[in-house]
């Protein structure tokens, strides 16, 4: 082939304009793309709720968790006499659940499904080393669908929620799937096994499957194998939900989904259920060995307290101020969100929960145990946000840091940070 | 989003979308990511529209390739540096009694291309970037820049010698 430089650069342009000249831009397009600004800055309100929950969740455990019910993050559940698999809870107030809305106000779509699973519901901080927390009764589980919005991930509308019955009949959601951009990559309704959690140590194996039929699951970690349940899900009968008894134990899995005849079915580019192909050498650097360190706590594994959503400031013990300080190199990052660890700080009796840290974004908070400073280092460069919460003008009680791995997330925290807030001390 | 912004905002999204739609689809290579890409971009972008300093356009680009690099590098199949062009699969477009498609494999030898030498050869030739733009678009030297497109195009050329082997 005699083809001169010039000639090359020639067809490479015709090659490449011609590739793509059929290409339409979607309708509406920029319409979405404000309405979705405008999501993202409503979610921004339910993130600074989380981080204040979780602050003030630190807050009472610190000042004595096992002395007064209030002081519990976790909701003491009971079980209920007779669960239904449909709604039946009684609006009471403006933000009440209803039989359309679970505790927190976010709308369920579709039915509420009754699994029949005893299910523990877990408290905030089980992930990492613990202070005593009160027991929690069992009780059992429901699986429903929220609609979600997730930054970044424009073709997911979708959330699998798995949560329990209040004693007043509120469904109050307690783990999710797909509340994350790492649960999924593509589209929610690709055919395949999509997003599978387990709490790896008292919850439910579960996921869904679109356009095939499961019969079984297995857990690459721990080589067990569960029989599901599914559910076909009325506003489409393509996406069959599942369940199953956690099988992943405490240490995450590699979940498989698998047909009648065992055949392992494929992922619908679900990258929180990793195929059973052999690990694929990934490119080491600062980026991938963040990822790795502080955003996944497990491949398979993943953490969710939406339930701290609906927690308000209010539960904040008297004379909490809080006091943001920010300081900290910058740099560039990748576009994974918001890591926020929390680090013990002065007081010994916090020792218990240091290196317990988590993974915020717009929509959710993910707990996972590590060692939060030394995440931030393996990041290199990172911005880092301090916000020491201080009670009655004590010394420094606890120290929330929060690494930014995404340039973008500055906003973020910013309007976090602006939303947290605390009662002013009282004389 | 201020309304004055808003209208900017879709004017931009009016004249550059289309563009900015292809450029993303030739980094990713399928249609439906390279929407999702480009909705997330233009939010990014309309998010701090009044804050961005400059080139609306090369910021989104730039977004745009910083997004397709996050996908690639968030993929499970690990992303191997082919030693030579010969590694290129072309054969499948062999037809000995047919008269080959050039110009549809080169498109696939540019698709199977290591993801920087892909970019750089997408932004070159669709963008019309020049080497310091495609340096800042990239984040790279513009050293790197020329080492890319040098690598690429010695592996086009190699695919097309290639080409031409299967076809004597």
């Amino acid at each position: 082939v005699t083809i001169t430089d010039d000639e090359l650069d020639q067809l490479l342009r015709e090659v490449l304009h011609r590739q793509s000249d059929d290409l339409v831009l979607p309708d509406g397009l920029a319409g979405r793309c404000l309405g979705q600004v405008t999501r993202t800055w409503r979610s921004v309100a339910l993130v600074g709720a989380a981080v204040a929950a979780v602050i003030t969740a630190a807050l009472l455990m610190t000042s004595g968790a096992t002395s007064s019910s209030h002081r519990r993050v976790t909701i003491a559940v009971q079980p209920t006499a007779s669960p239904t698999p449909t709604a039946s809870a009684t609006p009471t107030g403006r933000h009440a659940p209803d039989a359309h809305h679970d505790i927190t106000g976010t709308e369920i779509v579709g039915e509420v499904i009754n699994t029949g699973l005893t299910y523990t519901p877990r408290s905030l901080f089980v992930d990492g080393p613990n202070p005593p927390v009160p027991p929690v009764l069992p009780t059992k589980l429901y699986l429903w669908f929220t609609p979600l919005s997730v930054v970044g991930r424009p073709g997911t509308h979708l959330n699998v929620t798995a949560g329990y019955k209040d004693a007043k009949g509120h469904y109050v959601p307690s783990e999710s799937v797909n509340a994350s951009r790492y649960d999924i990559e593509g589209h929610q309704l690709e055919p395949g096994f999509h997003g599978l959690v387990s709490s790896g140590l008292h919850g439910p194996t579960l996921g869904w499957v679109v356009g095939r039929t499961v019969d079984h699951v297995t857990a690459g970690g721990t080589g067990a194998s569960s029989a599901v349940h599914i559910y076909t899900w009325s506003l489409n009968p393509a996406v069959h939900l599942l369940w199953a008894p956690d099988i992943a134990g405490p240490s995450g899995t590699d979940f498989g989904a698998h047909d009648a005849h065992g055949a392992l079915l494929f992922t619908g580019h679900s990258e929180g259920t990793p195929d059973h192909s052999p690990p694929a050498s990934r490119p080491v650097g600062p980026y991938t060995s963040a990822t790795r360190q502080t955003s996944l706590p497990s491949a398979g594994l993943v953490f969710r307290h939406p339930m701290s959503w609906h927690a308000s400031t209010d539960q904040a013990p008297a004379g909490s101020t809080l006091v943001a300080l920010r300081s900290g190199p910058t740099g560039a990052l990748g576009a994974h969100g918001v890591l926020v660890t929390w680090a013990a700080g002065a007081q010994a009796s916090l020792s218990e929960a240091g290196g317990i840290s988590g993974y915020v974004n717009a929509q959710h908070m993910v707990s996972q145990t590590g060692a939060a400073d030394a995440a931030c280092a393996a990041i290199g460069g990172t911005r880092q946000m301090d916000l020491t919460v201080s009670p009655k003008g004590s010394a420094q009680l606890l120290t929330m840091h929060a690494c930014l791995v995404d340039p973008d997330s500055v906003v973020l925290i910013d309007a976090m940070l602006d939303t947290v807030s605390f009662p002013a001390p009282r004389s | 989003v201020d309304p004055h912004d808003e209208q900017r905002f879709e004017e931009f999204v009016q004249e550059h979308g289309p563009h900015l739609l292809r450029t993303a689809y030739l980094l990713v290579g399928d249609r439906g990511h390279a929407e999702d890409i480009l909705q997330t971009a233009l939010e990014r972008a309309a998010r701090r529209w009044d804050r961005i300093d400059g080139d609306h356009v090369a910021y989104v680009r730039r977004t745009i390739v910083n997004l397709t690099t996050d996908r690639w590098r968030r993929r499970r199949t690990a992303v191997v540096e082919l030693p030579t062009a010969r590694a290129l699969d072309v054969s499948d477009h062999h037809d000995a009694t047919a008269q080959v498609d050039l110009r549809e494999v080169l498109i696939r030898v540019v698709n199977q291309l290591p993801p920087r030498q892909r970019a750089v050869i997408v932004l070159r030739y669709f963008g019309d970037l020049s080497e310091a733009d495609i340096s800042a678009a990239l984040g790279i030297s513009v050293g790197t820049v020329k080492t890319a497109a040098s690598r690429a195009r010695a592996a086009l050329r190699e695919a097309l010698i290639h080409l031409e082997e299967v076809h004597r």
